[in-house]
Parts: C-alpha cells; structure tokens; sequence
C-alpha cells in the first residue's frame, strides 16, 4: 500500500473510525511491514498530539483567564480612558483656576462707618457709630439693615393703580437703599 | 411537562456543553467569548428545540446550531476573528515549558491551515464528532472529511517534525 492510505488508514484507527475486521486486517499489515508501520505510528502520534494539544489549550487558557477575571474584575468594569479625561479636564481647569486666582488681587475698601437711630428708648442716644464694616458679621449686617430707613414710596403712574412696572421702581429703589 | 423538558434540556446541555465550547474556543481563542457564543448557541437550541426533525442525532443539531454561531460571530468580527487567530500567543502556562512550546506549536499549525481543514479538525478534536457527524454537519461526503482531516493532519505532522528535528 501507498503511504498515504496507510497513513490514511492509520489516522481513522487512531480516531475510531474503523470497524473491527478493517482494524484487525490492518493492525496485521502493520506488523509484517516495519515501514508502513513507521508511517502509521507517526500518523497515530500526530492525532494523539493534535488531540491533546487542543485540549490542553483550551483548558489552560480557560483557567488562565478565568484567573485574571476573578482577581481584577473591578479594573476591567472602570473606563478609565473616560476617567483620564475627565481627571484631565478638572486638574486643568483647577490649574487655570489658581493662576487666575494668584493674579488678582482682593478689592479692599475702606471701612465705612454706618450710622443707624437707635431704636431702643432706654437709651436715647440719637444717632451712634454702630459698627466700623469689618468689625461687622452676617447677621450684625442684616439687624443694621433692618434698621435702615426704607426707601420712600414711590408715586404710581397712574393713580389709584399700581402696576408691575411701579413695583418693579419700587423694589430697585429698595435695593438701592439697602 | 416543563419539567420534564427542563430536566431533558439540561441533562443534554451537560452531556455536550464542554465540547460546545472547546468548539467555540477553537473559533476566538479567548475564554469570555467562547462563554458568551456558547451561551448564545444554547439560548438558539432551546428556541428551536421542538424544530429538531429527527433526522441524525440531536448533538449534530446542535453542531449545526454552532456552526452556524460561530459562523455569525465571524460575520460580526469581521476578518480580524479569522479561524483561530495564529499569531496569538496566549498563555499557555499552567503545563511545563516543552510541553506548552508543543502546545502552542500545533495551535498556531492549525490555525494556519485553510479554513476548511481547520473547521473539520475543531469538530473533530474539540467538538469530538465522528465523521459521519461532520459531514452530515458540512453537507459534505465523508470522504472528503477524511481527506481533509487527513491533509490538515499532514501539515500539522510536517510542523512536529520540524520542530522535533529542530531541538
């Protein structure tokens, strides 16, 4: 027989694929032919190896990776090419910030003295220096301003009614005052 | 019933799901993937679990409903996810150093091979189907599965000799 059948022929022994009687006629023809069975030997090592090869592939990188899910799963889930970015976009935007920030300056003004009536009659001290502005804290600001005279009234534009737009002057002029 | 068909479905789903996903490994040489197309394989087997005509066994339908996976996974990766990417080295190990060089060496040698080689030589090897599955499987004769098992077989010998005459 040619090498090819038998290599052929070696090949489905190996896998199975013959029945008894060819296996037996062949397993025969082997052992009288010392070189055909070199060849059918290398066949049946091939499948063998070919075999076991795939296999173990498959399980060894099957394990491999399933390791590295286990240990790292949590670096896999982060996009951290999005969180580059943004971590990027927040230091540059702080660095922007401070140097900005470095180069003005803070306005000082000058104390300013206010002066309120008292409204207390146990004292009756008239008009007093209350409190210099920066001796002053949030809510010493607001009772200064509570005590500030209210802005007047204004006249309506048209009498007996008063519009958005006479509210609106009023409430300027409110602020203003304050 | 439900029951009956649950118990049947995953006593089926054990019996062949190791050889499912050496097959589906074979195709992306990467854990996750063979998972997921494995997966997908079973979820379109219980779909058409009641369209199975009879007709050859049920684990060559299902070789067929993996091939045909397989074949759709191709198609969404392009030509990127070619037949067994050869020249990727993956980690191979867990086994002693020759042994993982022979590994490799006969994996990247199939996966060289024409894709028809390659395919038969999966559900051969990994898929552990007969010949008469295989080419019920690939609409082919059976003879032209032993000649292509036998010639990607060849090529994969001519490589083990190489290497075995090269250390």
């Amino acid at each position: 027989m040619e090498r090819e059948t038998i290599e052929r022929l070696a090949m489905d022994h190996a896998l199975g694929e013959l029945d008894a009687d060819t296996a037996a006629l062949f397993e025969a023809y082997l052992a009288e032919h010392a070189e055909a069975q070199n060849w059918a030997r290398a066949m049946a090592q091939t499948c063998t190896r070919t075999q076991e090869a795939l296999r173990q592939k498959v399980q060894s990188t099957d394990k491999h990776q399933r390791r590295e899910q286990v240990h790292t799963p949590w670096l896999r889930t982060v996009a951290w090419q999005t969180f580059g970015r943004w971590a990027a976009v927040i230091l540059v935007s702080l660095a922007i910030g401070g140097a900005l920030g470095r180069r003005s300056r803070p306005q000082v003004s000058a104390p300013e003295t206010v002066i309120v009536q008292a409204q207390s009659t146990a004292t009756q001290q008239g008009w007093r220096r209350v409190l210099s502005k920066p001796e002053r804290g949030f809510w010493e600001t607001k009772a200064v301003a509570m005590l500030q005279p209210r802005a007047n009234e204004i006249p309506s534009a048209h009498p007996g009614r008063r519009g958005l737009w006479d509210r609106y002057r009023q409430q300027r002029k409110g602020r203003s005052y304050e | 019933m439900a029951q009956r068909f649950e118990r049947e479905f995953r006593r089926f789903w054990e019996q062949t799901r190791e050889r499912v996903r050496a097959y589906m490994f074979c195709a992306c040489s990467n854990a996750t993937d063979a998972d997921d197309l494995a997966q997908e394989c079973y979820l379109r087997a219980l779909r058409s679990w009641d369209c199975f005509d009879g007709k050859g066994t049920r684990q060559a339908w299902l070789f067929a409903i993996a091939r045909n996976t397989r074949v759709d996974w191709f198609r969404k990766r392009g030509r990127e996810a070619r037949l067994v990417a050869a020249d990727e080295v993956t980690h191979v190990r867990e086994i002693s150093e020759p042994v993982a060089d022979e590994v490799e060496m006969i994996w990247r040698a199939v996966g060289n091979l024409g894709p028809e080689c390659q395919e038969t030589i999966h559900l051969r090897f990994a898929a552990d189907l007969s010949y008469a599955e295989i080419a019920e499987l690939l609409g082919v004769p059976v003879g032209t599965v032993r000649s292509r098992l036998h010639r990607g077989l060849k090529a994969v010998r001519e490589r083990i000799e190489e290497q075995d005459h090269g250390t």
